[in-house]
């Protein structure tokens, strides 16, 4: 095949001058179909814009989730004077001596009625409150019975055998809930479990080390 | 660079005047019959007009309407649901226009399969060499070789005088 021969078969494909003005009347009308109109355009910013958005509040949703949230103290809501305090060194004015168990985390302190001391903490992912006071001092029982009040006390039992050292279990509904009551050299003790997620074992064997920990100082 | 030659709209029938034979004789070849090959040629022009195209040069307009028109013709030829209707108001038009019998060896070139066509086309009527054919095409030159060379032992069978 030669390309002269290819060129001239080429060209005898006849367009005349009705298919020239059809196609170009053609061209026109489907032209006018495929501009794009204002909704259109409004639908093609759409769709590039709601992915980008859906994107951005999905970072922020997974931003949010990766942030540490500060949980609220168990004091907070407390209906009598509280304040929050640096360290344990503040509960010296107390006479009482109190502090976070060792290896605990997420500390806080805090004084409840200028007479009870309180802390809690963070243990094995358990949020505890441990409040303190002093036995000759004549805390407002009303606030903190409030705030360590978990339900309706079911059963109160002796821990280790000794009138010191009791363990309460309380009922709210279907929760089941357990406080430490102690007290060792004049001053009394009350452990609970801030988030509620504490077992009877768990509760008692911390509130056992604790009060050995007291009879050790 | 030079001015782009086409100025979008007011030029646009200097444009289809100047291209529309080249433009459908293409689409002929691929679509081989008259309808398919109007519509072609109607959608490759339409993507001129509704895109926002500068051509250089007149090699440049008639090398990238070349190209896009092969494509659009295999594009649609490979679509499952290929539109084989035309409108009733034009078939009356159509109809009183002569029918084309393609000569001898624009029969057998247009029974070539696509890839093959492409080359043929490109290097005899458009005059191009291997090496514009591979990057019009977006190929290796060595591709473009081979299928010349098949599409040469193809038209040598059919025709007999393949040069």
């Amino acid at each position: 095949m030669k390309k002269e021969e290819f060129r001239q078969a080429v060209d005898s494909i006849p367009v005349g001058e009705e298919a020239r003005l059809r196609m170009y009347r053609r061209i026109e009308e489907k032209a006018a179909g495929r501009r794009p109109s204002a909704f259109g355009q409004f639908l093609r910013v759409l769709r590039v814009a709601l992915p980008a958005a859906a994107c951005f509040c999905l970072l922020l949703f997974g931003l949010f989730r990766l942030l540490p949230v500060e949980e609220s103290p168990s004091w907070e809501g407390y209906t009598g004077v509280y304040s929050e305090v640096e360290d344990a060194a503040a509960f010296a004015g107390l006479s009482v001596s109190l502090d976070a168990p060792e290896g605990a985390q997420d500390v806080r302190y805090a004084i409840l009625d200028e007479q009870v001391a309180c802390v809690d903490f963070r243990l094995d992912g358990i949020r505890y409150t441990l409040h303190a006071w002093a036995e000759n001092s004549t805390p407002s029982s009303a606030g903190v019975c409030l705030l360590t009040k978990q339900g309706s006390v079911v059963q109160d039992r002796t821990l280790d055998g000794t009138e010191d050292a009791h363990l309460i279990t309380e009922q709210e509904g279907e929760q089941t809930c357990y406080k430490a009551m102690y007290q060792e050299k004049g001053v009394a003790y009350c452990l609970l479990s801030a988030d509620k997620h504490a077992n009877e074992e768990t509760l008692s064997s911390l509130a056992r080390r604790l009060i050995r920990a007291l009879k050790q100082s | 660079m030079s001015e782009p030659l086409l100025r979008p709209r007011e030029d646009f029938e200097a444009f289809y005047n100047r291209n529309y034979r080249l433009v459908y004789r293409v689409c002929f070849m691929y679509m081989k019959n008259r309808y398919d090959a109007e519509d072609c040629t109607e959608d490759t022009f339409v993507k001129v007009f509704t895109g926002d195209f500068s051509f250089q040069n007149e090699d440049h307009e008639k090398a990238w309407l070349t190209v896009t028109s092969m494509n659009l013709c295999k594009d649609r030829l490979k679509s499952f649901w290929r539109k084989k209707a035309t409108p009733l108001d034009n078939l009356e038009e159509l109809a009183g226009e002569d029918a084309l019998e393609p000569d001898e060896t624009l029969q057998v070139v247009m029974q070539l399969p696509a890839k093959y066509k492409d080359v043929i086309y490109l290097y005899y009527y458009m005059g191009y060499k291997t090496e514009q054919i591979a990057t019009l095409l977006h190929k290796p030159p060595s591709t473009v070789r081979n299928h010349m060379m098949e599409a040469r032992r193809l038209l040598k069978e059919k025709l007999g005088d393949a040069q």
